[in-house]
């Protein structure tokens, strides 16, 4: 019998950056023009949640890793409730964000 | 300007992922009359995948010219917490969009017993015949296969408005 011990997938060191800064802005709470921004959309009270982040940096990383890295600090921020609440997650760069008529 | 930068400039809206799915169906039943049978359940098969993510979207509160790709990691993290144990197969699994689906309209609006019934008992059978990547395996497909997959897709196709809401 062969035992094999192996590492999960790590993320790429860009995602890793981007994560820590995603994960302080949004902790910081405030309203101003920077980037990245942040988007919590609701409908209604009780309704599930739609997070644009709209944000230059994301240029190198696919639409996917950047969705669960916005999950990620979601839910480190507001808690495992709140993230499976979360219907929408979706990165875009302020073109792609353009291109897709988000207006913020 | 080449296909594949032009296509790729603008992720896909839930609204052009059913004309995709319309396409592949017509495109499925096409290589099924010329004998390219596991052309056609590949096909198939994505036409399944295509209407059961977009019904998912739209569970979630979707609108037509939403970005279907938003929808994707939550859903991850939804069927994690509600089906544990489905893999999503790099979002392709017919079996987790299916799970999903119905775990999120019980929040919702339950799908009608008898088109569930019937929803399970298609997509169970398709999901023993049609995997994503069946595409790198030479074609050993029975034309019964082919016949059963594209009956699938059609029900699926057909019926969409039974579990789309």
């Amino acid at each position: 019998m062969g035992v094999k011990r192996r590492l999960a997938l790590a993320e790429s060191p860009e995602a890793e950056v981007l994560r820590k800064r995603l994960r302080e802005e949004w902790a910081r709470d405030e309203d101003n023009d920077e980037e990245p921004v942040i988007i919590e959309e609701r409908d209604r009270p009780n309704q599930p949640s739609h997070l644009y982040v709209i944000w230059s940096d994301w240029s190198s990383l696919s639409i996917e890793e950047r969705s669960e890295i916005i999950l990620d600090v979601y839910e480190e921020i507001r808690g495992r409730e709140a993230v499976l609440d979360v219907t929408v997650a979706l990165g875009l760069t302020p073109l792609e964000a353009e291109r897709m008529r988000i207006r913020y | 300007m080449p296909l594949r930068h032009e296509l790729e400039r603008l992720p896909e809206t839930l609204q052009e992922l059913e004309l995709a799915a319309e396409s592949r169906f017509y495109e499925a039943q096409a290589l099924l009359t010329q004998g390219h049978y596991a052309g056609s359940i590949y096909l198939a098969g994505y036409v399944a995948e295509i209407l059961l993510k977009c019904a998912y979207c739209y569970s979630s509160g979707a609108r037509p010219l939403d970005i279907a790709q938003g929808y994707f990691a939550p859903a991850r993290r939804f069927g994690k917490a509600w089906c544990p144990g489905i893999e999503h197969e790099s979002y392709h699994s017919l079996r987790f969009w299916l799970s999903v689906l119905r775990a999120r309209r019980r929040y919702t609006r339950p799908i009608d017993a008898h088109w569930d019934n019937q929803l399970v008992r298609r997509v169970q059978r398709l999901y023993q015949i049609w995997w994503y990547s069946m595409r790198y395996h030479p074609d050993y497909a029975l034309l019964e296969e082919a016949r059963r997959a594209l009956d699938d897709a059609a029900w699926l196709r057909n019926n969409y408005s039974t579990y789309r809401r």
